[in-house]
């Protein structure tokens, strides 16, 4: 069997059936092709693909807007981070400073129980 | 940089072809109509300004790509109404819809079919159908389409001798098949 010329012939036979198609689906495929012509027109990547295949910098965050999300994502944890232990630092520099006395024995052992110490702590961290 | 008239051209000179092919592939006339428009939007979005010269080939490697991605979806979509009819199975509003986008056009149901004049076409389509996947889309690529086998190749992702494989495989298995009803390989 010579598969060429069967094959053609039964393309051949395929060929002749495209024009039986119905109108609607042909109107389909025509506004469909209309509608890929538009953007074509419209659209920024003909001009980047023709000046040296480059990228634009909207289709360079497309290609990349996971890895960009991911960044940013860590980006805003590590800073809320470092805003929050910034700002959380400053209320503990009093209970830090007693930590430090009681170590270097400028404060007795049981100065967490005197019932004083609290207004001691606010009344020192005034000055 | 090809003009958005040559763009048009090509796909007015091949988006009948392509949705036979995506027909042939799916079975589904809707779905086969939304494969060639997400197709032909991809290339106008990706490539309208690649050389026009490689419109047929870009196109085709879309085309063949995006009927993969929607084996895909109906893969995945068949496993969770498999897995869901488990549980809905004693129930009588059973997904009759979903199924029946699932299922293949009956023949009798495909107007096209009833248009095309001759009953041979009608054979040699429901051959082409029950061809295997990769079978249909070599022999088509490679006769339909009148791609050469390295480009039939790099549209199917596959080797050339693949192609050959399949393309041979393909007009055999069409052969038996018509000759099976009755038309004769002459």
């Amino acid at each position: 069997m010579n598969e060429d010329a069967y094959a053609k012939e039964m393309i051949a036979a395929l060929d002749g059936s495209l024009p039986l198609l119905r109108p609607e689906i042909t109107e389909q495929l025509r506004l469909a092709r209309e509608q890929a012509c538009a953007l074509a027109t419209h659209s920024s990547y003909a001009h980047s693909y023709s000046a040296g295949h480059g990228v634009t910098w909207t289709d360079w965050v497309r290609q990349h807007r996971f890895g960009l999300a991911g960044m940013l994502l860590i980006l805003a944890l590590g800073g809320g981070t470092a805003v929050w232990q910034s700002s959380g630092n400053g209320k503990d520099d009093n209970t830090a400073s007693v930590d430090t006395e009681l170590l270097t024995g400028d404060l007795p052992v049981n100065a967490y129980l005197d019932g004083h110490l609290s207004k001691w702590v606010s009344n020192s961290s005034a000055y | 940089m090809p003009s958005a008239d040559e763009l048009s051209r090509f796909l007015a000179d091949v988006e009948r072809r392509a949705y036979r092919q995506a027909a042939f592939a799916v079975r589904d006339e809707q779905a086969a109509l939304d494969i060639v428009q997400d197709s032909m939007m991809k290339l106008a979005e990706k490539y309208a300004g690649a050389p026009a010269a490689e419109f047929p080939l870009l196109f085709q490697r879309i085309l063949q790509n995006t009927i993969r991605d929607y084996y895909r979806r109906q893969k995945v979509r068949n496993f969770w109404v498999s897995a869901l009819s488990f549980f809905t199975a004693g129930r009588d509003d059973s997904d009759e819809e979903g199924q029946e986008h699932i299922q293949p056009t009956e023949e009798k149901d495909n107007p096209y079919n009833q248009l095309a004049t001759g009953k041979n076409l009608a054979l040699i389509e429901n051959a082409i159908e029950k061809l295997p996947a990769r079978q249909r889309e070599a022999f088509l690529l490679r006769y339909w389409e009148e791609m050469d086998i390295a480009e039939t190749a790099t549209a199917m992702g596959c080797s050339e001798g693949s192609v050959k494989t399949h393309c041979s495989r393909a007009v055999r298995a069409l052969a038996e098949l018509l000759q099976d009803k009755g038309i004769k390989n002459e």
